[in-house]
């Protein structure tokens, strides 16, 4: 019995990245715009960012986008190499 | 006075043997005895005999046939799940606007106390022993547990725990305890409230329950498998719960050692916890959370289990790295002992001590990190199948990222020292809770539903309920960690700020965005009672013995295996085989 269509694994996984990626700029939209006085962000502790829903946004996009990411490369390098799993085969 | 009361309780023990004696007529049920060996002669589809299982809810009061128990234990696990759940949305109102308003103070913390013992004692470690019972002796080839007995007492200890622990609420005249589920001294010693002592005995006793389960699980994966199960190919979930059924051996106990000691420094006057004397009120913490995180691994390991043995059939591959997500459980299940002084770091203790708890509590996120990968290369080559197991098994990895990133901040020494106490903390655990555990469970419930009730559950109320888990889960706990950065401390009915600090509006906005997220979550679980009751009762039967399509992979497992042997004996299981010598019986 058919459960439901298949889609590719890769697809989902990069709509998860992205998801998550958001959920960081939409926090620190908040944090920004809630309380710029607390705020002072400074990208990998060299780039200084203004102290604004803005600034904060791209603080943690870009500083989770570059960490997930770097998962997301790792995941994409060794399931291109070393994952040989033939579906319709132990 | 004394003589009425000696007569009541002589009727009642005489009304007790009374119904004792009619059970007995009404059912043989001295009949229903275990075989020499562990074998039991009940149990539908077993093959030991199955024509002396009782009907009706005697059936239920005395069985001790493992898939049985597991419902029980299912079961008693929802209703748990649902008391606690509607003890927390009376909270969530609660902290609609800044004043107490809709329930007294004493009152939010007396649901606060109940919502987390409930959540983690009462539904979290029986829903796994639910998932453990039922499949494990599946999965491993055994006919059984392997003290079916003493899995019944496990089981049977909990419903009188939960009474006790909701003890508080039910008994007029006494007060529930609130001490927050942390227990800590000295207000634990002090709080006079009654109900206080019952939850702690409930607790005791559930801790019992938890570790006859343990006892009965390693025993019977490592007597009982089946001659083609060994360590090399012994399924996931089978790891998980014996690394989990580890931990809780060396945990629980302590965890009741320390209880009674609280229970004899508020009734007897010892001087455990005392402060200035005695151990002090840090002896408790340590205590409580030599246990207490632990227990988080006794909670997270088992769902973990079910994630990574129920993602890659809907990936249509085998899980990518099987043997080091195994070495990742044990190094989980070592490490964990290691931890337990991260949640004193505002204690003032040692900052020596503090430095290497901080350097074994990042070091813990490196074996939970590898199944993360593991998951996600999975899923990477594969064809996903977004049927409700896999979706909630794709919500628990990107709701489990969440959880332990934020996690992994809190294990640093200066910013928990910031965010000690405050929501952040609280988003943070409810992300692996809510986020993660809860909706492994909801997979594994999804995944199985065929087998254990033989029907198939309605898909598009199963979606509804994800999507609704999904973003109610993250409304409410992303909103708590907002409101963690902006100082905003747990465990208080009512908020009032200096807007130096954070403008209350914002606050006040922020607890409504996440009673919202709770009501939504509300709905979807209102979605999924209805789902499984109804599907259970009116779907017709199911009789695919691969209802997920897993031959087509090569992913097709002996559980699913055991339930085509079930559907294949034509009258529906009557099979009679008495493979070590036991009579089969004649009809009663």
């Amino acid at each position: 019995m058919s459960v439901t269509t298949a889609i590719r694994g890769r697809r989902v996984v990069l709509v998860v990245y992205l998801v998550v990626v958001a959920i960081a700029g939409l926090m620190g939209t908040i944090l920004g715009a809630t309380r710029p006085d607390v705020v002072d962000p400074v990208l990998f502790g060299v780039f200084p960012l203004p102290a604004s829903a803005f600034g904060m946004a791209v603080y943690g996009m870009v500083t989770v986008g570059l960490a997930v990411g770097v998962l997301v490369v790792a995941v994409s390098y060794v399931a291109a190499r070393f994952d040989t799993h033939e579906p319709g085969g132990e | 006075m004394a003589g009425q009361q000696l007569a009541l309780t002589v009727l009642m023990g005489l009304v007790l043997v009374g119904v004792a004696a009619l059970l007995t007529r009404i059912e043989d049920w001295r009949r229903y005895t275990a075989l020499a060996g562990g074998a039991v002669a009940v149990g539908e589809e077993s093959g030991y005999g199955h024509r002396e299982k009782p009907s009706g809810v005697i059936r239920w009061l005395t069985t001790v046939d493992h898939k049985d128990i597991g419902i029980l234990y299912g079961v008693f696990a929802l209703i748990s799940l649902a008391v606690g759940g509607l003890m927390v949305m009376v909270m969530r109102f609660e902290l609609l606007t800044p004043a107490s308003d809709v329930i007294s103070p004493q009152l939010y913390n007396a649901f606060l106390t109940s919502h987390g013992i409930t959540m983690l004692f009462l539904f979290g470690t029986p829903i796994i022993a639910a998932f453990g019972n039922y499949f494990i002796p599946l999965l491993i080839g055994a006919d059984d547990m392997a003290f079916p007995r003493i899995n019944a007492i496990a089981f049977w200890l909990l419903p009188p725990g939960a009474l006790l622990i909701w003890g508080g609420f039910l008994i007029p005249g006494i007060a529930p305890s609130q001490t927050s589920w942390t227990m800590y001294t000295p207000l634990s010693v002090e709080q006079a409230h009654l109900g206080a002592d019952l939850m702690l005995l409930g607790l005791h006793l559930t801790g019992v329950s938890a570790t006859m389960g343990a006892i009965n699980f390693i025993v019977t994966i490592f007597t009982e498998r089946g001659e083609d199960v060994n360590w090399a190919n012994l399924d996931i979930f089978s790891w998980t719960m014996l690394t989990q059924s580890g931990i809780i051996l060396f945990a629980f106990p302590l965890l009741g050692s320390a209880i009674v000691m609280l229970l004899l420094d508020r009734n007897l006057g010892t001087l455990f916890y005392a402060v200035g004397e005695g151990g002090g009120t840090i002896l408790w913490q340590h205590l409580f959370w030599f246990f207490g995180h632990p227990e988080v691994y006794i909670l997270v390991l088992p769902p973990m289990g079910l994630v990574s043995y129920i993602l890659p059939r809907f990936a249509g591959r085998k899980l990518f790295g099987f043997k080091f997500v195994v070495y990742s459980t044990l190094a989980i299940g070592v490490l964990s002992f290691g931890v337990w002084a991260h949640h004193m770091f505002s204690t003032g203790i040692d900052p020596r001590l503090r430095a290497s708890f901080m350097a074994v509590s990042l070091a813990i996120a490196v074996p939970s990190a590898v199944k993360t990968f593991n998951w996600i290369t999975t899923m990477w080559n594969g064809r996903i199948k977004l049927a409700a197991p896999m979706l909630f098994c794709i919500g628990f990895v990107s709701n489990f990222i969440i959880g332990g990133v934020t996690g992994v901040f809190l294990a640093s020494i200066p910013v928990d020292l910031v965010l000690h106490d405050t929501y952040y903390v609280v988003g943070h655990f409810h992300y692996i809770i809510m986020g993660a555990i809860a909706f492994a469970v909801f997979a594994g419930i999804y995944y199985w539903f065929p087998i254990f009730t033989g029907k198939m559950y309605q898909r598009t109320l199963a979606k509804w309920h994800f999507w609704l888990s999904m973003i109610g889960t993250n409304v409410t706990f992303f909103a708590m960690l907002l409101l963690g950065y902006m100082e905003m401390p747990r465990r208080y009915a009512s908020y009032e700020f200096d807007p130096a600090v954070a403008p209350l509006d914002a606050i006040t906005l922020l607890h409504q965005a996440a009673t919202v997220g709770a009501v939504i979550l509300l709905i979807g679980q209102i979605i999924f009672v209805w789902n499984v009751v109804q599907s259970w009762l009116e779907a017709p039967t199911l009789t695919d013995e691969d209802p997920w399509d897993l031959k087509n992979d090569g992913l097709f497992t002996r559980e699913f295996g055991w339930n085509a042997d079930r559907l294949a004996l034509p009258d529906g299981g009557e099979e009679e085989a008495m493979a070590d010598g036991g009579e089969a019986e004649a009809d009663q």
